[in-house]
């Protein structure tokens, strides 16, 4: 049976990634998961050990996939089971874990969004490493606007990030500092990956008007791109992640995105890059490497 | 614009189907048919339509009187004495019932009869019904239903009844005295190549599950045909002392041997005249040695064989000084490899083995003493034990060590028992991770073992063992009184979704 490598999609948090990866994932060829954040160790019993304490969400996407694709079902008995499941294999190299996920649900394609690969080219190597025939979808957001979304989310999460301009005294907690981290980050690695393997994507302009680019989409990655497949995309809500988790493993993806899963038409008004910045006291407006880079991702 | 694909979603769908919970379950007969005597549901088997179950009773009566057992406070109230006018005719005559899922009705359809037993009195010529199964002989004009009887030391020996029509028994085979041994009862009965395998499983004296005949016969046509010695006894291993459990996997017979230095399996192809050539595959309980006395259950799931073990007399061999240990879970390829599945880690000449469900003997449970029987059920693998926790209220725990009775004072055995008594039931959709269904005796500590699983179109029908009827050991400020038990006799239970 044909294994195809998975579909990453990479970008900044808050930037469409969970509603679009769970669109994509609903393709009947494809298998959206949660976040797995595999790659962020090279093996699982570091990342086990890792991912305690205040960062135990980060695994509760791969306790709910595995609970899902072995017992058909995200309960506290099969999450328990899930558990088993990891302990008993954590001389294993996350990637032979990433590869046995990936056997389990082939034929289906696995398509996951875990935004923390984007912030290393470790992490990012490894996934390469990993799976030598990966395609990636590059999914930016404007910076504006992804800022906005992720301070009014929690400003702790642009902290943690590290999205600080230290020339300010204090320095100013910036997230176009972060944004323009990660898409250097994503623009580094995907220059190493052959063009076919990679597409760029707007968010905003993709969930303005999703079918036509579901339907390219699907024709770039070699699958069904008739309206039934279309229409299966147009609900992630449909998939058996998008909702919230049992006890113990409640999230794996923005908890936003699991209490409303569903694509809601409408449209996403454009940005501006000029101008000052909301979130900046000093009143500047974005820095020359932000604009650089938005312009370089196709905002104007 | 590329074609719709054939396939769906849902056949591609990695998940397995969901399997059964326990709120997919509904109790379908409660306290042993109304008569708390009908302490296990023996043996079960659909036919023609309809669920059909045997019953043997009043399981720690014979208990108490034949194997001499003083744990403390006898846990049921045994008024009658074995082979005494009561006892024969209120106690002891096992019954089959037949189940109609249509109507949701239950039929005795059978009776033990009354026989004069060689001591010269009435008694029941059977206890119960231990073995079970739909097989068509060389003069059944269609498949037919076969139970085998828990019969008496004071009788005739084992038989196999036969049911043709759905509703009426006949005595199909009179076994008599096998091996030259009081044998009693016959656990495993395999149609296998247009032929009925069977083995002696308890004799008289005090030995249900080990006859010291270990041998296996094979008759076309049972009662018609003889019934022809397939294996030189024991396989020519004097320690094997049963064969206690047989299936069919992979165009083999196997067999799993009782032995006291740890089970045997051996297959064979059947062919050619008996006896026939058999291979050994495992020895010495899949090198666990003793702890691994026997093969309890076996089901072929997936492409390999599983088998569940365990310790006779609920997980600690008295006689044998074996146990109390709790029991695994086997997983056994057509090439003899073999997987541990639940148990306990352990070096074998296979290499080191880890449970691959990561899940340690008795599925972490001490009191798991046996899986009883697993089944399978809409591709998911189920197995239900025996947990003998509940006995624990009833044992003088001032003749246990030291160390143990601390434990127990510490834990407090109302604890053991609210917290994990009766049966467990797992499930698995491949075979190595399993999750539970239920770990409390479905709700009744009195359940304390599951002990027949069948699949059927309309669903999953599970049997328990609770010989904790009629009447139960309360204890009421340190004083032990009997009292009626409304959790008492087996429970039937029917799962779907």
């Amino acid at each position: 049976m044909a294994t195809p490598a998975p579909l990453f999609i990479l970008g900044s948090p808050r930037s469409f990634t969970s509603v679009i990866c769970a669109m994509l994932g609903q393709h009947p060829a494809h298998y959206g998961v949660p976040e797995l954040n595999l790659f962020i160790e090279p093996d699982l019993r570091r990342l086990w050990l890792r991912l305690t304490g205040q960062r135990q969400f980060m695994m509760h996407g791969l306790l709910r996939t595995i609970a899902q694709v072995y017992a058909g079902e995200q309960t506290l008995a099969s999450v328990d089971m899930a558990r088993r499941w990891i302990l008993r294999r954590l001389s294993c190299a996350t990637g032979e874990i990433y590869q046995e996920l990936v056997t389990r649900v082939a034929p289906l394609r696995i398509v996951d969004k875990s935004p923390v690969y984007c912030a290393s080219p470790r992490y990012l190597r490894r996934m390469a490493e990993t799976f030598p025939d990966a395609r990636y979808i590059h999914l930016v957001r404007h910076p504006r606007t992804q800022g906005e979304s992720l301070l009014r989310l929690n400003p702790l999460l642009a902290a943690m990030e590290n999205a600080y301009d230290y020339s300010t005294l204090p320095p100013t907690l910036d997230p176009q500092i972060a944004w323009s981290r990660t898409q250097n980050h994503i623009l580094s690695f995907l220059a190493d990956i052959p063009w076919e393997r990679q597409r760029v994507i707007r968010g905003e302009g993709f969930l303005n008007d999703p079918a036509p680019q579901l339907r390219a989409l699907s024709a770039w990655l070699g699958v069904a791109d008739h309206p039934q497949a279309v229409e299966a995309m147009l609900h992630p809500e449909q998939s058996p992640y998008a909702c919230l988790g049992p006890f113990g493993a409640h999230l794996g993806n923005d908890i936003h995105f699991l209490k409303e899963p569903g694509f809601r038409p409408g449209r996403i008004a454009a940005s501006h890059l000029a101008g000052s910045l909301p979130w900046r006291p000093d009143g500047q407006g974005f820095n020359a490497q932000t604009l650089r880079l938005a312009e370089q991702l196709g905002y104007a | 614009m590329t074609a719709p694909p054939r396939l769906t979603t849902h056949y591609l769908h990695p998940s397995p189907a969901p399997g059964l919970r326990f709120e997919n379950f509904r109790k379908i007969c409660v306290n042993g048919f109304g008569d708390g005597n009908n302490a296990y549901a023996h043996c079960m088997a659909w036919h023609q339509n309809a669920l059909f179950v045997g019953t043997t009773r009043a399981n720690l009566c014979l208990i108490q009187e034949r194997l001499n057992i003083d744990i403390g406070v006898w846990p049921v109230e045994c008024p009658y004495k074995l082979l005494s006018e009561e006892f024969e005719t209120l106690q002891a005559r096992a019954e089959i019932w037949k189940y109609d899922p249509a109507g949701n009705v239950w039929t005795r359809i059978y009776r033990a009869p009354l026989v004069v037993g060689s001591h010269g009195g009435v008694m029941s010529r059977d206890l119960g019904y231990r073995g079970m199964v739909v097989y068509q002989s060389a003069s059944d004009p269609e498949p037919a239903l076969y139970t085998s009887n828990w019969s008496r030391a004071h009788g005739d020996g084992p038989l196999l009844l036969r049911c043709r029509d759905g509703a009426t028994f006949e005595v199909a085979a009179q076994l008599g005295r096998i091996g030259g041994q009081p044998v009693t009862s016959l656990r495993t009965l395999t149609p296998f190549k247009g032929q009925l395998f069977i083995a002696p499983t308890g004799a008289a004296q005090g030995r249900p599950n080990a006859s010291r005949v270990p041998e296996i016969y094979t008759s076309r046509d049972p009662g018609r045909s003889d019934w022809v010695l397939v294996n030189e006894p024991g396989f020519g291993d004097p320690d094997n002392l049963t064969i206690f459990e047989m299936t069919v996997f992979a165009d083999h017979l196997y067999a799993g041997a009782l032995n006291n230095q740890g089970f045997q399996l051996w297959r064979t192809a059947a062919e050619g005249r008996p006896p026939y050539r058999w291979e050994k595959v495992l020895d010495h309980g899949a090198e666990r040695g003793p702890l691994n006395q026997l093969i309890v259950s076996m089901q072929v799931f997936q492409d390999a064989l599983y088998l569940g073990t365990g310790i006779q007399n609920g997980g600690y061999d008295y006689v044998h000084k074996i146990g109390p240990a709790s029991a695994e879970i086997l997983r056994v390829q057509d090439d003899g490899s073999w997987d541990l599945i639940v148990g306990n880690a352990r070096q074998t000449s296979q290499g080191f083995k880890r449970p691959l469900s990561g899940l340690n003997a008795g599925f972490g449970n001490f009191f798991n003493a046996y899986i009883w029987r697993m089944g399978v059920h809409d591709g998911w693998l189920y197995a239900g034990t025996m947990d003998w926790s509940n006995t624990v209220r009833y044992a003088q725990l001032e003749r246990r060590s030291p160390k143990i009775r601390r434990l127990y004072e510490l834990i407090g055995v109302e604890n053991i028992v609210t917290q994990q008594g009766g049966f467990e039931l797992w499930r698995s959709s491949d075979g190595e991770n399993w999750l539970p269904v239920n770990r409390q005796g479905f709700g009744n500590p009195y359940n304390y073992g599951l002990r027949t699983l069948v699949s059927t179109p309309q669903g999953f029908f599970l049997g328990t063992a609770n010989p904790f009827g009629p009447r139960v050991a309360v204890q009421h400020e340190n004083q032990w009184r009997y009292e009626d038990n409304p959790q008492g006799g087996l429970e039937i239970w029917l799962g779907r979704r």
